[in-house]
């Protein structure tokens, strides 16, 4: 019982300070339980991908604190950054797809960098794929998918170590309000399965639609934590 | 299973890495290729000929004439000293008996009807030296000796000597200084083949930080890249002197000159200078891509 009521995700008055003094954190404190779906939302500069990003060890911490569970993000030392990393799906701002690699191979080419056999990626590619209903695709090359494809394949890479954690950076940045939905609607799906989901997204109407809990961010504070 | 699984995927991305630059690869080898060659070719026909020098009695000899009279004691005592001077190898002593006694058997035309008391030959050292550098010293320690003879008393062929491992001397540091140059370029070479490499492979390596890569798995293909660099430059210098050998091995054939050279040991050269090569290369890419990716884990 105190394990369900203990934040899978906390942060402590998280201080970050970037050099040229832009869009860094001033005194972030908040909590996310297991199975969460929470949007990061703000104007650029905000604050909304920083948080992110400290979670995933791409920022450290001015001062203040980052756990997820027992873990103290904050401490961890560049060796462990990249076993922390297995513990979590990241969707990235730019997709980050091999242009020269189908979209199979893309996925595939994620799970043999963090030590999947032959065999296993054999076994999991077309699974990962059809979670996110893009099989159909698997042959394609990112150049000749619609931009929503292009999103569901670099999720669908973030969900190779089948993650309890989905932490997506603007996943509808480029996309019309219809493809949008469609995303949003499959991170529903996968949050309806168990996974914790944030998002940071500037895209006010598809985050209203959605219903879920709503962190409103401006100049590096949280301004409201709409809760659904 | 794994294991071997993940050495397939490091190998593959490496040998995607060498790919991606590959004019620049080709320059890095090359240049790694004849900097080694010179440093290594200067290092063996410098040992060749150290050997040669030291298989020919009379290169590294000096013959050492005493005052005539000389006691037995006097001869003991020299020949001591002599022994006891840095770079002498032996001493033998040459009584002027033996020394007529030959020459009166080489040379009976010569010598017909002269008896003992006509030898014309001192009682003698034959001195020899194990560095052809300390020749003057031991020469001057030599001259200092009581039982010496003043007059003509010493016979080497110092100045000979002397311009033979100059020469040698200024080629070895003229090789090495020309290799060691070329070794250097070589080196920013593969830094900048590396650096390259790794930019244009930065979204391979984003996604690899992106989904918990290992540091070793993101950085050794290339480290390997540069490893190959080194370890193939080394390689081809190795050919370059054995193909240099066997040119003139064929052309001394051709001139019927009676001096068989001693074969080129391949394999221990082929070993040294792909180790030398491969290390040499490898410690360049640590260098070139430890900041970017450092920079790009953040």
């Amino acid at each position: 019982m105190a394990d369900l009521e203990k934040p899978y995700i906390r942060f402590e008055d998280a201080h970050v300070e970037y050099r040229n003094g832009l869009g860094g954190l001033r005194g972030v404190s908040l909590t996310f339980q297991r199975g969460e779906f929470a949007f990061l939302v703000g104007p650029t500069g905000a604050g909304k991908s920083t948080l992110l990003k400290l979670l995933t060890r791409e920022v450290r911490l001015t001062s203040g604190q980052v756990w997820l569970q027992d873990l103290d993000v904050g401490k961890i030392r560049e060796s462990g950054v990249a076993k922390l990393r297995r513990q979590m799906g990241i969707v990235p701002q730019d997709n980050a797809l091999l242009p020269k690699k189908k979209v199979w191979e893309n996925v595939a080419y994620a799970m043999r960098a963090v030590g999947h056999t032959r065999r296993e990626v054999r076994q999991r590619v077309p699974e990962i794929l059809d979670q996110v209903g893009i099989a159909l695709r698997a042959d394609a090359l990112p150049e000749q998918l619609s931009g929503g494809e292009q999103q569901r394949v670099a999720i669908a890479r973030a969900l190779i170590a089948n993650p309890p954690l989905l932490i997506a950076d603007e996943p509808t940045g480029h996309l019309d309000p219809e493809t949008s939905w469609e995303i949003m609607e499959l991170l529903k799906k996968l949050n309806g399965r168990g996974t914790t989901i944030l998002v940071a997204s500037h895209d006010v109407s598809v985050v209203q639609r959605m219903g879920k809990r709503t962190i409103m961010m401006r100049d590096g504070k949280v301004e409201g934590d709409d809760v659904a | 299973m794994t294991l071997l699984d993940r050495i397939t995927f490091v190998i593959g991305e490496t040998f995607i890495a060498l790919r991606r630059n590959l004019s620049m690869g080709f320059a890095a080898i090359t240049t790694t290729a004849i900097s080694l060659f010179l440093l290594a070719g200067m290092f063996y026909v410098g040992s060749r000929t150290a050997e040669y020098l030291n298989s020919l009695p009379g290169r590294f000899e000096m013959k050492v004439n005493l005052k005539e009279g000389t006691s037995f004691e006097s001869i003991k005592s020299s020949a001591t000293a002599i022994r006891a001077m840095p770079g002498v190898k032996d001493v033998t002593w040459l009584p002027r008996k033996n020394q007529w006694e030959k020459f009166k058997k080489e040379h009976p035309d010569l010598t017909a009807g002269y008896g003992f008391d006509d030898n014309i030959f001192p009682d003698s050292f034959r001195v020899r030296l194990s560095d052809l550098g300390k020749s003057d010293a031991v020469a001057k320690a030599l001259k200092a000796l009581p039982a010496f003879d003043p007059e003509g008393g010493l016979n080497y062929f110092g100045e000979a000597q002397k311009t033979a491992s100059q020469w040698l001397r200024v080629a070895q540091n003229l090789s090495l200084l020309i290799g060691g140059l070329l070794l250097g370029v070589s080196g920013i070479l593969i830094f900048n083949a590396i650096r390259m490499t790794v930019e244009s492979r930065r979204v391979e390596v984003s996604i690899m930080r992106l989904v918990g890569a290992s540091r070793i798995v993101v950085s050794l293909p290339f480290a390997l890249e540069g490893l190959l660099h080194g370890a193939i430059g080394g390689a081809l210098a190795t050919s370059g002197l054995y193909a240099v050998q066997r040119v003139v091995e064929l052309r001394l054939a051709e001139f019927s000159v009676d001096a068989a050279l001693a074969p080129f040991p391949v394999s221990p050269y082929l070993g040294a200078l792909c180790a030398i090569g491969g290390g040499y290369g490898g410690l360049c890419a640590l260098f070139a891509m430890g900041r970017p990716l450092r920079a790009r884990s953040r």
